[in-house]
């Protein structure tokens, strides 16, 4: 028997094309009729999306400026 | 190990090699947070990963003209980071963050939303369509962020490097040591984790 619960946890493999064969038919046959199993998915591409758009931390300024020190004295010799 | 040239990296190593200040900076700012998330695994408190950073860079310095481009600049700095926080983390007897990774499938986030069969017994609740405005995406970024901080490290590494700075599979897998299927259930139960929050964020609960 294939669920909700199996098509839930395959997703991600079949986004990055790690499903094949038998599997992926029935992943796909699953997510074809289940509404909810779709909103699942569509919910965890938005959750994507968001997190793409996470601002990067700051480097301190020490980190950056004797990272920045140490390439100037090699660029220097 | 998989070869993972990245793109544009042939111009920037150049500039690199030929002392371009700027192009050296921009790449300690994009590579900021990655390094951090990496040190942490292993070193445990942020200070000490800065400090990992910092020695990181000064290598980077030191041996850019030995890179031979095998696999990305970003995934060559992120393992020499790697070794050096490695080795910090053994000397202060941390505990490794692989040990407890499980090489199982992933296991469903919330299992308790499954009934007799697998199916949905509380199906994924319908989320407002319109997370546009500005104010309510970044309130839902921050329920992203503040999930993530609560993840186990390797997760949140994994989750940060794919999702946040969009590495590639390949890249993570290599600098993390890690197969494939480790990578993708990491990934696959984190981000089941931030959907979880991002739905109590829409049912107007505390995320």
């Amino acid at each position: 028997m294939f669920g909700c619960r199996d098509a839930t946890l395959l997703m991600t493999d079949e986004r990055e094309g790690a499903l094949s064969g038998w599997v992926r038919a029935k992943y796909r046959a699953h997510v074809f009729v289940c509404v909810y199993c779709r909103r699942y998915r569509r919910q965890l591409e938005q959750t994507l999306a968001l997190s793409k758009e996470v601002p990067p931390d700051e480097v301190p300024a020490r980190v950056e400026e004797s990272a920045v020190a140490a390439f100037r004295s090699r660029s220097g010799t | 190990v998989t070869v993972d040239p990245g793109q544009g990296d042939a111009d920037l190593v150049r500039r690199l090699r030929a002392g371009d200040e700027a192009a050296f900076r921009d790449l300690v700012r994009r590579m900021h947070r990655p390094l951090m998330k990496l040190g942490t695994m292993w070193v445990g408190s942020p200070a000490v990963a800065e400090e990992v950073v910092q020695e990181t860079w000064l290598a980077v310095v030191a041996q850019i003209d030995r890179f031979e481009e095998r696999s990305s600049l970003r995934t060559w700095i992120g393992s020499i980071l790697v070794n050096r926080a490695k080795t910090r983390g053994a000397r202060d007897k941390r505990s490794v963050p692989f040990s407890s990774l499980s090489t199982e499938d992933a296991e469903v986030v919330e299992p308790e939303r499954f009934g007799k069969g697998g199916f949905w017994r509380q199906p994924p609740a319908k989320w407002d369509d319109a997370p546009d405005a500005l104010t309510l995406r970044k309130e839902a970024r921050e329920a992203i962020e503040k999930e993530l901080e609560a993840f186990p490290p390797a997760q949140r590494t994994v989750v940060v490097l794919r999702d946040l700075e969009e590495w590639s599979s390949v890249e993570v897998c290599n600098v993390l040591e890690i197969s494939e299927t480790n990578q993708r259930v990491l990934l696959h139960r984190g981000r089941m984790r931030l959907r979880a929050a991002l739905e109590r964020y829409h049912r107007g609960g505390k995320v």
